[in-house]
């Protein structure tokens, strides 16, 4: 079937230009090889390109919800952050609101316990000044009769005598009172 | 060395002939493409074997890489309806592209003919897919327009424009081969007539070829295979599009 291999003095070597059999035969590589890679060699290769493309999309779609995901968790942040910020700006009011309270309270408690305590101390020393003033009132008789005895260079009646001064000490209590008053008022 | 002398020395379709059911056939541009094929069959089982929908290997990447931007140029062009030329044009990328890498592989010894040529240096090749490719678009714009729609595209936009629609598609094919074949064809003619350089030349003789060799492996090779691609991804759409 094959034979005769020629050389380059071929009478075909001069038409070169011209499609000899090996036009058939090359169409038929060809066509085979055209089969051969429509049917062996593209569709497990179309197969594993889809099936990288469907990866790289999921990966993709998967990196965009994480995306999403995290902007969502900033803003949750955030607007927990400001429920916060209000939280303790509204306690520290509260907190401001108490402290005028409590100081108003201890002012006036403050006030009142000043009051309460110089209304005590002026009512004590009115007792220590009337107390005191007896005292003296009492001791004045003594020294006025001891006094008069002198001057008169005799003897008085003690329990006569006594009589007028304590009626004397007690006018004159009675107009200290009343000057007292004046002052006290 | 005169240019007769260099056209002397330059081989023009010079190749292994033999004989098969008493047609002739050229061997040397039959193991290339047996061996072209045989790669990307290979390349295409390991592929099958390894591909993941995870972290892809490096043949994997190459191969997601290609069959990507022939997707996106067919949803560019066609939309979603065009899916269908993303295998044809795919593999025109892939058998291309490895055939012209064939040109690169030291395989040519003095006296010799060169075992593993590249297959789209010879017209063989670049014709059958060319042709191909446009009974196809022939055959899908019957099929997705209707014969009078199809037969209608060539008297547009009037009567008068039918013997320029007529050379149009005629040279859609020839246009398609040839110009695969011819920069290939070129590639190989520029191998030959570096190594018949002279010796005393400022950069040695393989280092001449070498650097050929990068270019046209590089730029030539990948570049053919794509514009192939390409204008059979924008025939497609012509045919889809009913020429509308």
């Amino acid at each position: 079937m094959l034979g005769n291999l020629g050389v380059a003095d071929h009478p075909a070597a001069s038409l070169f230009l011209l499609p000899n059999f090996t036009f058939i035969l090359e169409l038929i590589a060809f066509l085979l090889v055209l089969g051969f890679i429509a049917k062996w060699v593209l569709p497990p290769l179309r197969k594993a390109m889809a099936a990288r493309e469907a990866q790289i999309r999921g990966a993709i779609e998967a990196a965009e919800d994480a995306r999403r995901e995290a902007a969502e968790t900033v803003a949750r942040r955030r607007e927990a952050l400001e429920a916060a910020r209000a939280e303790a700006r509204q306690i520290v009011d509260q907190a401001n609101e108490m402290a005028d309270q409590l100081r108003e309270e201890g002012r006036r408690r403050g006030q009142e316990e000043y009051e309460r305590l110089m209304a005590a101390a002026r009512s004590e020393i009115e007792l220590e000044r009337q107390r005191a003033r007896d005292e003296v009132m009492s001791d004045l008789g003594d020294l006025v009769l001891r006094a008069a005895e002198r001057v008169i260079g005799s003897g008085l009646d003690d329990s006569r005598h006594r009589a007028l001064v304590d009626e004397a000490i007690a006018a004159a209590r009675t107009s200290g009172d009343g000057q007292g008053g004046e002052a006290g008022a | 060395m005169t240019p007769s002398l260099l056209a002397i020395s330059v081989p023009v379709g010079d190749h292994i002939y033999g004989k098969l059911f008493g047609f002739t056939i050229n061997i040397d541009d039959l193991v290339s493409v047996g061996v072209a094929g045989l790669v990307i069959v290979a390349l295409g089982l390991v592929l099958r074997a390894k591909a993941t929908a995870g972290v892809p290997g490096k043949l994997q990447l190459a191969f997601e890489t290609i069959v990507g931007a022939v997707e996106n140029q067919v949803r560019s062009t066609m939309g979603e309806r065009g899916l269908f030329v993303v295998p044809l044009a795919v593999t025109l990328f892939l058998f291309i592209l490895i055939s012209n890498w064939l040109e690169m592989f030291p395989t040519t010894y003095p006296g010799h003919h060169q075992i593993l040529p590249a297959p789209t240096g010879d017209i063989n090749l670049p014709a059958a897919m060319a042709i191909l490719v446009i009974v196809l678009v022939h055959v899908t714009w019957i099929a997705k327009s209707g014969f009078k729609s199809y037969i209608g595209h060539y008297f547009k936009p009037n009567l008068a424009f039918f013997p320029i629609n007529l050379v149009e598609e005629i040279a859609k094919p020839l246009t398609l081969a040839l110009r695969l074949f011819g920069n290939i064809f070129a590639g190989s003619i520029m191998l030959v007539l570096i190594a018949d350089l002279p010796a005393k030349l400022v950069l040695p003789i393989p280092v001449l070829d070498f650097v050929w060799k990068l270019f046209d492996g590089l730029f030539v090779g990948p570049v053919q295979a794509f514009i192939f691609s390409l204008l059979t991804i924008l025939y497609f759409d012509a045919a889809v599009a009913g020429g509308h």
